[in-house]
């Protein structure tokens, strides 16, 4: 400890005003360099997973809901993912698929007291069972009801876009099991991904954009009567 | 292929299958969280010196009902086994995994142990020369383990200063606790808590009310037992006004969800609150009615205070369980099935407090007061 201590004295008896300023200075635009270095990092930078649901195209077969069923273990009486049947005025049926939608300013994430469900740097929003304790904050915050309490685990459960299927080339089983292309996955931030591709020359809606959660599913002909 | 047809409305099938989530905590918890009001009241007297006759009293009972605030939400919990990691390691600052700020962290994990453990040390100092007497009286050794020490009218008297420090930082840390409704609007997305602006002036209102109407009736016991301890008065006039402010308040949430709703679709997800809001309400205009007469016939003033009481109750029930038998998307509405279990969970927790209140109220010489150089 003694010996220390004589070091730095002499360390810094040997060290100019000039050359120590120098040194502060050197040391600051490397340390705001390595900071902005991890934010990037830390924001995605590279893949931001996005669905795409093609209103037209869906005719209410439920594959995807059964297909997502089955991948996930999904209790009877929950639902990852479902078909919502609207009838317009003119008499015409139309099929909406809803689930998560993987926000970008996720509104279930902020309220949860441990950390359980978190964002991912590629957007995804997910659930730490380990850490989740059941309050059931999240599902109050969600706006699009795309959270349940599942009585297997004991804890909340949501989609997670198959992310154990996404990360080994696979994709998502809701989008697999879509017999017309109705569902499109893919990374939104990779302009040759098939999902830029038509978002790029496709006009979108997304549900519910006025609670701020800037939802990450895009949808084509979404009528106003499933905005809600 | 054909379809069933919507009777209940437009919901999400997820909140279909269980539209409540938040039971006795919510409701419970409510009705509890009146204790720290309580406290707060009662530290804010102390630092301006009033109300010195019913100190014991307000802390007593605040103390007892806020210890006992987390019981409902302990109750409520899906996964219980791992409360402890909140406690432990609550989520307070925001990460780029976890954005923003969780409340229910915040109140659970440091305002609430925080305040707790303050209350408890301020109504240890406050109550420590009067349990000394009773050590004194009785010969019993627990009162004088519990007098800490004080044992003369000096000492005790030197105890003012840090005890108004104190009562300042035991305010502070209350102080989240009062704006406790902002969880309900800022960190959920139930159709009517979102759409019900008055609710933190309503829920504000009527936590004084069952304040005040916990306190009356908790004078009315006390002077069964000590006939010279007339202290009910001052209350009839602050029952009076609370109960009227909660009508008023009420009424503007109502209005308010008319002159915005009235004539759309989602006009319906409010009149679902309707028949119990008329409720309140008439039991709010009997607590106004009997505390005006009670200023002639004291005796009038129980009453004033149980509708008081009733109303609150009333009230919260609608605005937190009735609540949510409203869709998320506002254009369905469900009668949802509440298991008896959960009413006796919420009578346990109530039962808890109350228990807390006969235990604490028995162990602490409640209803006296002391003046520096007349003593007890």
């Amino acid at each position: 400890m003694i010996v220390k201590v004589s070091k730095v004295t002499v360390l810094t008896q040997a060290i100019s005003r000039r050359e120590a300023i120098k040194t502060l200075a050197k040391s600051a635009v490397a340390l705001t360099v390595s900071l902005a270095a991890v934010k990037s990092e830390a924001s995605g930078g590279g893949r931001r997973w996005a669905m795409y649901f093609d209103v037209s195209k869906c005719y209410g077969c439920m594959a995807c809901v059964v297909a997502c069923a089955s991948e996930n273990n999904v209790p009877i009486g929950s639902f990852r993912t479902w078909i919502e049947r609207h009838v317009m005025g003119d008499g015409v049926i139309v099929f909406v698929p809803k689930q998560c939608n993987h926000c970008d300013n996720a509104p279930c994430v902020m309220p949860c007291p441990t950390g359980a469900t978190f964002k991912t740097k590629d957007g995804l929003v997910l659930m730490n069972d380990d850490l989740c304790i059941g309050c059931g904050a999240c599902i109050q915050a969600c706006p699009y009801g795309a959270r349940y309490f599942n009585p297997i685990k004991g804890v909340v459960d949501k989609c997670t876009f198959c992310n154990h299927r996404i990360y080994n080339g696979l994709l998502p089983a809701c989008v697999e099991a879509c017999p017309t292309g109705a569902r499109v996955f893919g990374d939104i931030n990779d302009p040759e991904s098939v999902i830029s591709k038509i978002l790029a020359k496709t006009p979108t809606q997304r549900l519910k954009l006025e609670t701020g959660a800037e939802p990450m599913i895009f949808y084509r002909d979404l009528p106003e009567v499933a905005n809600r | 292929m054909s379809y069933p047809e919507y009777t209940s409305g437009y919901w999400y099938p997820n909140n279909f299958a269980e539209p409540i989530i938040w039971m006795p905590v919510v409701f419970a918890y409510s009705l509890m969280i009146s204790g720290s009001i309580l406290l707060f009241i009662a530290y804010l007297a102390y630092i301006l010196n009033i109300m010195r006759k019913l100190m014991s009293l307000m802390l007593i009972v605040g103390l007892s009902m806020f210890l006992v605030i987390l019981i409902g939400p302990l109750a409520d919990l899906r996964a219980p086994d791992n409360a402890w990691k909140m406690i432990v390691g609550p989520r307070i600052l925001p990460s780029d995994a976890n954005p923003g700020f969780s409340l229910i962290a915040f109140q659970g994990a440091i305002a609430w142990p925080l305040a707790a453990l303050i209350s408890i040390v301020f109504v240890l100092l406050y109550f420590s020369y009067p349990l000394h007497l009773r050590y004194v009286e009785t010969g019993n050794p627990v009162y004088r383990i519990l007098s800490l020490g004080v044992s003369d009218e000096r000492k005790y008297a030197a105890l003012e200063k840090p005890l108004k420090i104190l009562a300042f930082i035991g305010s502070l840390a209350l102080l989240t606790w009062l704006v406790y409704p902002a969880t309900l609007f800022m960190q959920t997305f139930n159709f009517v808590w979102a759409n019900s602006m008055a609710l933190p002036f309503i829920f504000f209102a009527e936590e004084i009310l069952m304040d005040i109407g916990i306190i009356v009736l908790g004078i009315w016991i006390l002077k069964a037992f000590k006939p010279e301890f007339n202290a009910v008065k001052p209350f009839i006039a602050i029952i009076a006004i609370v109960s009227a402010a909660s009508i008023v308040s009420l009424l503007i949430q109502v209005g308010t969800w008319y002159f915005k709703f009235g004539g759309s679709p989602y006009y319906t997800a409010f009149t679902h609150l309707y028949s119990f809001i008329s409720l309140a309400l008439i039991l709010y205009l009997i607590a106004f009615a009997s505390s005006i007469i009670s200023t002639r016939y004291i005796s009038l003033s129980i009453i004033a205070s149980l509708a008081g009481i009733l109303g609150v109750m009333v009230s919260r029930w609608n605005f937190v369980v009735k609540a949510q038998e409203v869709s998320v998307t506002g254009l369905g509405v469900v009668e949802a099935h509440i298991p008896l279990i959960e009413y006796a969970l919420i009578a346990g927790i109530f039962s808890i407090g109350i228990f807390l209140i006969i235990v604490l109220g028995s162990v602490f010489p409640v209803g006296f007061e002391f003046k520096r150089g007349e003593g007890l």
